[in-house]
C-alpha cells in the first residue's frame, strides 16, 4: 500500500510538482495517467526515495520513511541492463543487493521465469535483447526479490501488442496475487483495460483519483480519453 | 554493508573480466609501454655506443701541421679525407664527421710561436657528428700531451714525473646493470600503469552506469550508497595495483630473459622482490587514483567527459618520470607522489631513504584519498546523480 498526500517538487524555477495526493490499495492496479511534464516520473521517483520532496509526505506500507526498501519494487523510466551478465545474474545481482538469502532469491528466480516465460533467454547475456525480452528481465529483476508495492514507469512504452498483451496478463497476476501496483502511463487504452484505480495528473497537480466507471460517469463520456481531456479542460479552468 | 560492498566489487569484476575489448587493450598499454621503455633505452645506450665505437671520417685542409697529427689520428680510428676548402656541401658530399683546419697564426700570437692551434668544425645540426667532433678534439688534446712529455723526456725529465696521477671509473652496481635510467623508468612506468590502467574501469563504473541507465536501478536497491562507491572504489583500486604488477613484471620480464635482453638491447636491473617492494610502496596511490578518477567519473555529465578530464588527471604522474631532477629539491619527499616515488627510487638504487618523509607522504595520500571518496559519497546521496544531462 503506498499513500502520498500534497507532495511538491521544483527544479530550480521548474516545479514539476505541485500538489500530488493519491492512495495505492494492496489487490489493485492504480494508474498515474497523464500527459508528458505533468510529474509522472518526478512522483514515482519521490515515491522511490530517489528526490527528496519539497513537501509532503509518503508511505509505503504504513511507514513514512524506515520501510524495508526490499518491500518496494521499482522500474524506472532508466531501463538500463548490465549487457554483459546473463538475465538470470542481472535478476540476482539485484535481489542480492536486498539482502535476501540465496535461497530465496533462487526460489524467485525459478517462479518469475515461469511466470514471464523467460526459459529461452535466462541464460544468456542481455546484449541485443529485444525490447520485450528487456523488459521481461526488468520486471523479472523486481520479481526475484518478490517485493510487496511494484511502482512502475511507463512499464510498456516501446513493447509492440502481444507483448503488452503478455505484460498485461503479469500484472493482473500479480494484482490477484495480492500486490499494490502502481505504474505510469499516458497510454488511454491501457488504463481501462488494467486499472483498478485512476490518478489522473496535469501541469504537476493530481486532478482526482476514481476507477474508470466512476471517471466516465463523471465526466459523462464513454472513452478514456474524451475523459482525460474533459478532466484536465476542467483543472486548468479551476486555475485559472 | 560488508557483504554488500563484496556483492559490488563482485559485480565489477565479473563485467570487466567479460569485457573482452578493454582487457585486450589494458593487456596491450600494459605490454608494450613497458617494452617499448626498454627499447628506449636500449636504443640510447646504443646510439651512444655506436658514436664513441664507429670510425669518424675527419676532413682536412692539407698543411704540414695536418699532416703531423694525421698519423696519430689514424691509429684512433679516424679516417682522413682530404678536402680542399670547408664548406657545408663538402660535409654532405664527403659523408663527414668533422674538418680539420690548421689555425694560421695572427699578429697577436707571434708571442707564442710554439703553440699550434687546430680548429675542430661541425656542420652544427647533427648531435651525433658534434660528439664525434668531441672525440677527434680529445684525441688531439691527448695527441699534444703525448708530444709535451715526449719533448720533456728527451729534455732530461723522468717519465714517472710526467704522469704522476691516474684515474678508473669503477662502480659499485655490477657491470650489467643499467643503473639509473633502468631505476627512473621503472617508477615512472608504475606511476603511469597507476592512472591508466584504471582510466577506462572507473569512469565506466559511475559515468558509464548512468550513461547505460543502470545506475538509478542500483540506488533503488537496499545496499547503503556508500557500500556502493565503497565496493567500486576497491574495485578499481583492485585494477590499479593489478596494473602496476602486470607492467612491473612484463618490465622485469624483458630484463631477465636474453632474448629480450638482445632484441631491446636491455640489461638486467630489477629483482622480482625490488618489484613487489614497489608495488607495496605504491599501493596508497593506487586508492588515491582510484578515488580520484571514480569522483571525477560520479561529477561528469557523460562517459566522453569523465575520458577527457581523467586524461587530464593522468598528468599528474608525470613528476614519477622526472624524480632526478627533483631529487635535490628541499621538502619534495614529504608530499605524495614524490615521496613514494623518491622512496622507490632509492630502495631501488640500495640507498637509505627517510622514513619519516615516506610516513607523511603516506599519510597525505590516505587523507586526500578519503577526502574524494567523501566527495563521491556526497555526490551518490545527492539527487545530481541521477539529474545530470547526458
Amino acid at each position: 500500500m503506498i499513500e502520498g498526500r500534497n507532495l511538491a517538487k521544483a527544479f530550480g524555477p521548474v516545479k514539476a510538482v505541485k500538489d500530488v495526493s493519491f492512495h495505492a490499495a494492496n489487490g489493485q492496479i492504480t494508474a498515474l495517467l497523464g500527459d508528458n511534464g505533468a510529474g509522472k516520473t518526478t512522483t514515482i521517483r519521490m515515491i522511490a526515495g530517489l528526490l527528496n520532496p519539497d513537501g509532503g509526505t509518503i508511505t509505503v506500507d504504513g511507514e513514512s520513511k524506515h520501510y524495508p526498501r526490499r518491500n518496494l519494487g521499482v522500474l524506472s523510466d532508466a531501463k538500463g541492463l548490465y549487457e554483459r551478465q546473463t538475465a538470470r545474474e542481472n535478476m540476482y545481482y539485484y535481489a542480492s543487493l536486498m539482502d535476501l538469502p540465496r535461497a530465496q532469491i533462487e526460489a524467485n528466480i525459478k517462479r518469475a521465469t515461469e511466470l514471464l516465460e523467460m526459459d529461452d533467454i535466462i541464460d544468456r547475456r542481455t546484449k541485443g535483447f529485444s525490447t520485450g525480452q528487456k523488459m521481461k528481465v526488468l520486471l523479472g529483476r523486481l520479481l526475484a526479490f518478490n517485493p510487496q508495492n511494484l511502482l512502475l514507469d511507463e512499464p510498456t512504452a516501446g513493447l509492440d501488442v502481444m507483448a503488452t498483451r503478455r505484460f498485461r496478463g503479469v500484472l493482473r497476476n500479480l494484482r490477484d496475487a495480492g500486490h499494490c501496483l502502481v505504474f505510469s502511463t499516458h497510454v488511454m487504452q491501457e488504463v481501462e483495460q488494467l486499472a483498478d484505480s485512476v490518478i489522473v495528473m496535469h501541469d504537476g497537480l493530481s486532478l482526482t483519483q476514481a476507477s474508470v466507471s466512476e471517471l466516465f460517469a463523471r465526466t459523462g463520456e464513454r472513452s478514456m480519453e474524451e475523459a482525460f481531456v474533459k478532466l484536465i479542460a476542467g483543472g486548468d479552468h479551476h486555475r485559472a | 554493508m560488508l557483504k554488500m560492498i563484496a556483492l559490488v566489487f563482485r559485480h565489477e569484476a565479473k563485467d570487466l573480466i567479460r569485457d573482452s575489448a578493454t582487457l585486450k587493450t589494458m593487456a596491450i598499454l600494459m605490454v608494450f609501454m613497458p617494452i617499448l621503455y626498454s627499447y628506449i633505452i636500449g636504443d640510447m645506450g646504443t646510439r651512444v655506443k655506436e658514436v664513441l665505437d664507429k670510425e669518424k671520417r675527419l676532413g682536412y685542409v692539407d698543411h704540414s701541421e695536418v699532416q703531423r697529427v694525421l698519423p696519430w689520428l689514424q691509429q684512433q680510428g679516424v679516417i682522413p679525407v682530404p678536402i680542399k676548402a670547408l664548406s657545408k656541401e663538402v660535409f654532405d658530399k664527403e659523408n663527414l664527421d668533422a674538418v680539420l683546419l690548421y689555425k694560421d697564426k695572427d699578429e697577436l700570437d707571434v708571442a707564442d710561436p710554439i703553440h699550434t692551434q687546430f680548429e675542430v668544425w661541425t656542420n652544427g645540426t647533427n648531435e651525433k657528428k658534434a660528439a664525434a667532433a668531441t672525440t677527434i678534439q680529445k684525441h688531439l688534446l691527448q695527441y699534444g700531451s703525448v708530444l709535451a712529455r715526449q719533448n720533456l723526456i728527451m729534455a732530461g725529465a723522468a717519465p714517472q714525473l710526467l704522469q704522476p696521477l691516474d684515474a678508473e671509473v669503477k662502480a659499485l652496481a655490477s657491470s650489467n646493470k643499467s643503473g639509473f635510467v633502468t631505476y627512473d623508468l621503472m617508477v615512472a612506468l608504475l606511476g603511469m600503469a597507476l592512472f591508466f590502467s584504471t582510466l577506462h574501469v572507473a569512469v565506466d563504473t559511475t559515468a558509464g552506469e548512468r550513461e547505460r541507465m543502470t545506475l538509478e536501478s542500483l540506488l533503488y536497491t537496499a545496499a547503503p550508497r556508500s557500500s556502493i562507491v565503497v565496493g567500486k572504489f576497491l574495485f578499481v583500486a583492485s585494477v590499479a595495483i593489478f596494473g602496476m604488477l602486470w607492467t612491473g613484471l612484463t618490465f622485469w620480464v624483458v630484463g631477465e630473459v636474453s632474448i629480450f635482453q638482445e632484441l631491446l638491447g636491455r640489461t638486467g636491473g630489477i629483482t622480482l622482490s625490488q618489484l613487489l617492494i614497489g608495488v607495496l610502496i605504491m599501493s596508497p596511490l593506487a586508492f588515491f587514483v582510484s578515488s580520484l578518477q571514480i569522483m571525477i567519473g560520479s561529477f561528469c555529465n557523460s562517459v566522453k567527459q569523465a575520458q577527457a578530464y581523467n586524461s587530464i588527471s593522468g598528468m599528474i604522474s608525470l613528476p614519477l618520470s622526472f624524480l632526478f631532477f627533483l631529487d635535490q629539491m628541499k621538502g619534495i619527499a614529504y608530499t605524495p607522489i614524490f615521496g613514494q616515488g623518491l622512496a622507490y627510487r632509492k630502495v631501488l638504487q640500495g640507498e637509505d631513504w627517510d622514513h619519516l618523509a615516506f610516513i607523511s607522504a603516506q599519510a597525505i595520500t590516505v587523507a586526500i584519498t578519503l577526502v574524494l571518496l567523501g566527495l563521491t559519497l556526497k555526490r551518490f546521496q545527492s539527487e545530481k546523480i541521477i539529474l545530470t544531462k547526458v
